[in-house]
């Protein structure tokens, strides 16, 4: 004891007092302790919720965040917009139902504020071909010309029988009117098929866009998307719930109704709606699976029951005190550190093993539980306090960092860790006190020779061993410099739901879109002046205003318009024909494909061949159906439908008149023109913005003309810079404050360094291999960091305590119950957070992974480097004190 | 946000050249044309037949002066139909001498009657559309000369004899453009009537024939267009004279066939 200094001698003796105390009182203690957790608890069941607005981890004096906040006081509409994509094999249709449902969403203010499908709003449908180029007009009345004379027969008869005529005709005479056959037959092959969904009622409308147009359609063209605004509600963590389950609720009848369309929602507050709802079902998993390893571990280490409920109940009291404090001081938690009981439990099951084995190391020796007690007391009491002290202090040291998602949790664990150490110190004793019967001492099985040797390895090679742990540092810490931070939020999204699914999917396909940039401007002339000179600038795609959305060169698109519309003279519309004449219709064409057949000198393609048979299929159904008015309905409805919105889109098209500024639709205007009049000038990349270097060019290009431009790319490239500045400055303040802190209790510049050197090793270790894995740091891996910090001094400082009270033992350190508890510890949360690794979670994933790297790290240079330095020149001093 | 969603698969502008799907019609067959040989071609042309081929333009710059007087009365529809009367009427007295004229003759009736009733020089334009801007003064000249020299051999060879036919001009009606639409038919002696929709547009005071729909409902402008747009596109616009000139050629040749095929019997 002589080698203690004064202030940890006192220290030591005061917690030999209290758990005396606890001891002899452990009733009482228990009940006074449950009283004062039961408001706690209450708090943390009303008062905790999850904010999961992802601002709300920043500090929203950023200046891309100001510059947002402005945005959006003048343009309201633009707030937490969600994409509504709708996708489908027939774009006409398509279209329909998104129009359909961008109607029935504005009919519902009470979910949503704003609903804008620009495509099928009333203005785009009538002008959106004025926003094509001249010769764009041109190519399309081309085409037009081409399929004139169909266009006109099937819109003066759009039935069945004007539709199997045609066929016919074109099949007869394909050949002299330059139909390619191949074409045609893979016409009809689409033909057949739709014939077939319709014998079964399916809704599977004739592709008419593609069989016109001679190509295929893309997924993008035929896509629509609609931009809403839902109503919120910031105090839930899933503010847009109601919204979204409304979509939702849509989308499950659109597919049931129609299994080839899609109806998907993404947008940054789906995403986030989608995570909570995907981490609060992961988490349940597991919370599970990581309870049963911890459980495991803690059972075979001490191999009793009474231990590990022990444990277990305390460090759940623990977690609802700290849960209730969290409720009572800050509330709403961000999404960060909501995360906080995974630290709590980690810390607080690391001080449950270390006394309880402790103590069952003492129990073993056959000493009686007082004595037993008040060994522990003092050999682990004493080392618990300054752990405690010193993970609290450095997680406090994250409060001077902006990044709240991270200080927020510092607070919350620092004030927990305290907790967890009240706790300890308190229910451990007493919970041991009370539980009935005691503790079978059991005689402490020999170490394996092999061990005994590896243990003393460390501090036999002591020199070696040292050499080799700085040269290690030494390398890894090049890694540094490319160890990165991922800003992007959705790589740690949970790629298995719809949103970040479709999120990932606009981001490849249409990336220009999601990350154009924007900045405002007070009038039209600086608007045409900056985007004059941006869209000089090879990085920028293009630049617009509101001015913008009104077409140039209108009266030649207009005349090419007029040229178009003059192909079609409006026909006197033939009778609607009777189900029989379309039943006849379908015969005659029969007849026609069967005579075909039955002709060896025609070349019969596969989808005529197809199509032969389901037409004698369709004919023998219409015959001995008992409704063949309701399949000839079907027909319709997948055959001469589609066509027949087609058709109107069409002449809507090319009924276009001249557009003024006055004519842009209020939808339009809103998103572009602020309430106060500022203009948003969008400024979008020309080319795909896949990762931050580009985004960084694009950025940093654009704001030489627009100082002030702002958009998801700025955010997030500022976010990452903030992030991984705050993690750097956090951990140089938690060090510097720790380095204080032990130097000044224990004196001595080299136990500090003992605790603090494993910790270094380990970190940089990790950092090495995360950059060698290709891995980064991301919004949900970086609270390994604090942790990483936590555990890694508790290791150091229960190892150097252990060797401070028993002398410089380098070679037996590593065989005493400390060394053991450590490496439980260690094993029961690398337990925890391997269980997180087999999340479909990204963000969840990854923090599993970095955790076990980053704790094995330490815990291996924790057992080899530390005892080395305590047995080399750092402890050489304190046998001559 | 890009508003540049729009996407139109009926009306996609682009097209594949020479793969239009299902129904790509193309009426007219083209004689392969054959690069380099233009000029050959055009005088072959111009000096056996001495067509006086002239500019739509300086036609109707001629006729402003008698045309000025009917200008006043010249915007009702029924003015246009009798406009399509006087054509028919026109077309007919061809028909009717058309074998003691012979295609030379035929052709030079024509060429005299078409440009008072159609504006060719309005079609052909249209027919190319855009691409006609970006025509040289020389290109868009010589385009306009084959364009005008098939278009009168197309009547001449169409319009080739006569049996009996009759044209009846059924109504005549004026649209929202001011365009005047008319609607006829040709009465054959066996066989069902073809229809006839003449589209009309004032020039100068006096109507003019801009399109012709087949049947009521092909449109020759679509047709044109369609087939020449093709071709402009793979080969250019040299091609396409050649190709324009070469089906001239083709008409007259087979014209003269036909009728030493008949003088023989």
């Amino acid at each position: 004891m002589s080698k203690w200094n004064h202030l940890e001698e006192q220290l030591a003796s005061s917690i030999v007092r209290y758990v005396d105390f606890v001891r002899r009182n452990a009733a009482l203690v228990m009940v006074v302790y449950l009283v004062l957790t039961v408001p706690l608890a209450y708090w943390a069941a009303t008062r905790l919720s999850v904010n999961a607005d992802l601002e709300a981890m920043f500090s929203q004096e950023q200046p891309q965040r100001i510059l947002r906040t402005e945005m959006y006081s003048s343009f309201p509409f633009l707030k937490d917009t969600m994409i509504v994509v709708v996708d489908g094999p027939s774009q006409s249709v398509v279209r329909e139902m998104a129009r359909d449902l961008a109607e029935e969403l504005s009919e519902r203010p009470d979910l949503f504020t704003d609903v804008f499908l620009p495509d099928s709003h009333p203005f785009f449908r009538r002008n959106s071909l004025l926003y094509l180029s001249p010769d764009e007009l041109d190519d399309m009345a081309d085409q037009l010309a081409t399929i004139q004379p169909i266009l006109v027969e099937i819109s003066a008869d759009p039935s069945l029988r004007g539709f199997f005529n045609l066929l016919q005709l074109s099949v007869d005479k394909g050949d002299a009117l330059g139909v390619q056959s191949k074409d045609l037959d893979a016409t009809m092959g689409k033909l057949a098929d739709t014939l077939e969904a319709s014998m079964s009622s399916m809704p599977a409308p004739f592709p008419w866009d593609e069989a016109l147009s001679g190509k295929s359609l893309s997924k993008l063209d035929r896509r629509q998307v609609l931009f809403v605004q839902p109503v919120a509600d910031y105090t839930s963590a899933q503010p847009m719930a109601d919204s979204i389950y409304f979509l939702r609720e849509r989308a499950v009848q659109l597919r049931e109704e129609s299994p080839q369309y899609d109806l998907r929602l993404t947008g940054e507050m789906v995403l986030v709606h989608d995570d909570v709802g995907a981490i609060e079902r992961e988490a349940w998993h597991v919370a599970l699976l990581s309870l049963l390893l911890v459980s495991g571990v803690l059972f075979f280490a001490m191999r009793s029951w009474r231990l590990n409920i022990i444990i277990l109940v305390t460090m759940l009291l623990c977690l609802i005190q700290t849960a209730g404090y969290a409720g009572l001081c800050i509330g709403s938690l961000n999404i960060i550190s909501s995360t906080f009981p995974v630290l709590i439990i980690g810390l607080a099951v690391d001080f449950g093993l270390h006394f309880c084995m402790g103590y069952q190391d003492k129990i073993n020796l056959n000493l009686p539980h007082n004595k037993a007690l008040e060994s522990v007391a003092t050999h682990i009491g004493s080392s618990l306090v300054l752990c405690a002290f010193t993970t609290s202090i450095s997680f406090f040291a994250f409060q001077v960092t902006d990044f709240k998602g991270v200080s927020q949790l510092g607070l919350i664990c620092g004030v927990g860790m305290m907790l967890a150490l009240i706790g300890g110190l308190t229910v451990l004793p007493a919970l041991l006190t009370l539980w009935p019967g005691e503790l079978k001492p059991e005689p402490a099985k020999p170490l394996h020779p092999a061990l005994v040797w590896l243990s003393g390895f460390p501090a036999r090679a002591r020199r070696p061993v040292t050499a080799f742990g700085f040269s290690l540092a030494v390398l890894a810490s090049f890694a540094l410099p490319f160890l990165l931070f991922n800003s992007n939020p959705i790589d740690v999204r949970d790629p298995t739901t719809e949103s970040a699914a479709l999120f990932s999917e606009l981001l490849t396909e249409k990336s220009e879109v999601l990350l154009s940039m924007y900045f405002l401007v007070e009038n039209k002339k600086e608007a045409d002046t900056s985007i004059k000179a941006l869209e000089k600038l090879s990085v920028v795609g293009k630049a617009f205003s509101i001015y913008n959305f009104v077409p140039t060169e209108q009266e030649e698109k207009l005349e090419i318009l007029q040229d178009i519309s003059d192909f079609f003279p409006d026909l006197p519309p033939k009778d609607r024909p009777s189900s029989r004449e379309d039943v006849v219709a379908i015969q005659d064409f029969a007849d026609f494909l069967n005579v075909r057949s039955s002709d060896s000198d025609v070349a019969r393609g596969e989808g005529e061949v197809a199509l032969s048979r389901r037409l004698n299929f369709i004919l023998g159904a219409l015959e001995h159906n008992e409704s063949p008015g309701r399949l000839l309905q079907t027909l319709r409805e997948n055959l001469i439908e589609p066509l027949a919105i087609g058709i109107a889109d069409l002449r809507e098209l090319l009924g276009a008149q001249e557009v003024t500024f006055e004519d842009l639709p209020e939808g339009l205007l809103h998103r572009f023109v602020g309430l106060n009049g500022e203009l948003r000038v969008v400024v979008t990349p020309a080319y795909a913005l896949d990762s931050d270097a580009p985004r960084r060019r694009f950025y940093d290009d654009v704001r030489k003309i627009a100082p002030d431009v702002m958009g998801v790319g700025p955010e997030t490239l500022e976010t990452g810079a903030m992030v991984a500045s705050s993690l750097r400055n956090a951990l140089i303040a938690a060090v510097i404050v720790m380095v204080i802190f032990l130097t000044a209790l224990w004196q001595r510049i080299g136990d500090m360094a003992c605790v603090l050197f494993p910790l270094l090793l380990g970190g940089l270790l990790t950092c090495a291999t995360m950059v060698l894995t290709g891995m980064t740091f991301n919004y949900a891996n970086v609270i390994g960091v604090p942790l990483m910090l936590g555990i890694g001094i508790d290791t150091g400082i229960h190892l150097v305590h252990r060797s401070r009270v028993e002398g410089a033992h380098g070679e037996a350190l590593l065989r005493t119950g400390t060394t053991r508890a450590v490496i439980y510890s260690g094993l029961t949360t690398m337990a925890s957070f391997g269980s997180l690794c087999v999340s479909t979670h990204l963000g969840m994933a990854s923090m599993g992974k970095t955790l076990f790297t980053a704790i094995l790290f330490i815990l291996l240079a924790n057992l080899v480097i530390l005892p080395a330095l305590l047995e080399g020149g750092l402890r050489k001093e304190p046998s001559t004190e | 946000m890009r508003i540049f969603y729009f996407t139109w698969g009926m009306l996609t502008p682009s097209i594949q050249d020479g793969h239009n799907a299902m129904f790509k019609v193309s009426v007219m067959p083209i004689v392969p044309p054959r690069k380099g040989n233009r000029r050959w071609l055009c005088l072959l042309c111009a000096s056996v037949f001495l067509l006086p081929l002239g500019t739509g333009a300086e036609e109707v710059a001629d006729k402003v002066e008698e045309t000025a007087a009917v200008a006043e009365s010249a915007v009702s529809a029924e003015d246009a139909g009798r406009r399509i009367d006087e054509f028919h009427l026109a077309l007919l007295e061809v028909m009717k001498v058309a074998a003691a004229l012979g295609f030379d003759g035929r052709a030079k009736r024509l060429q005299e009657l078409l440009p008072a009733y159609i504006d060719q020089g309005y079609m052909a334009k249209k027919t190319l559309g855009r691409k006609w801007k970006k025509l040289t003064a020389q290109q868009r000249k010589d385009f306009l000369e084959a364009f005008y020299v098939l278009n009168v051999y197309s009547y001449a060879d169409r319009f080739s004899g006569y049996s009996g036919e009759k044209f009846e001009t059924l109504s005549s009606e004026l649209d929202e453009q001011g365009d005047a639409k008319v609607e006829s038919r040709v009465v054959i002696m066996d066989g069902d009537p073809v229809r006839l929709l003449y589209r009309m547009h004032i020039v100068d005071g006096r109507w003019l024939v801009k399109d012709v729909y087949l049947n009521g409902s092909v449109s020759e402008m679509a047709l044109r267009r369609s087939e020449y747009s093709s071709i402009l596109k793979a080969e250019g616009i040299d091609a396409l004279i050649v190709a324009l000139w070469a089906k001239s050629d083709a008409m007259m040749k087979d014209d003269m066939a036909d009728s030493k095929a008949i003088s023989k019997e």
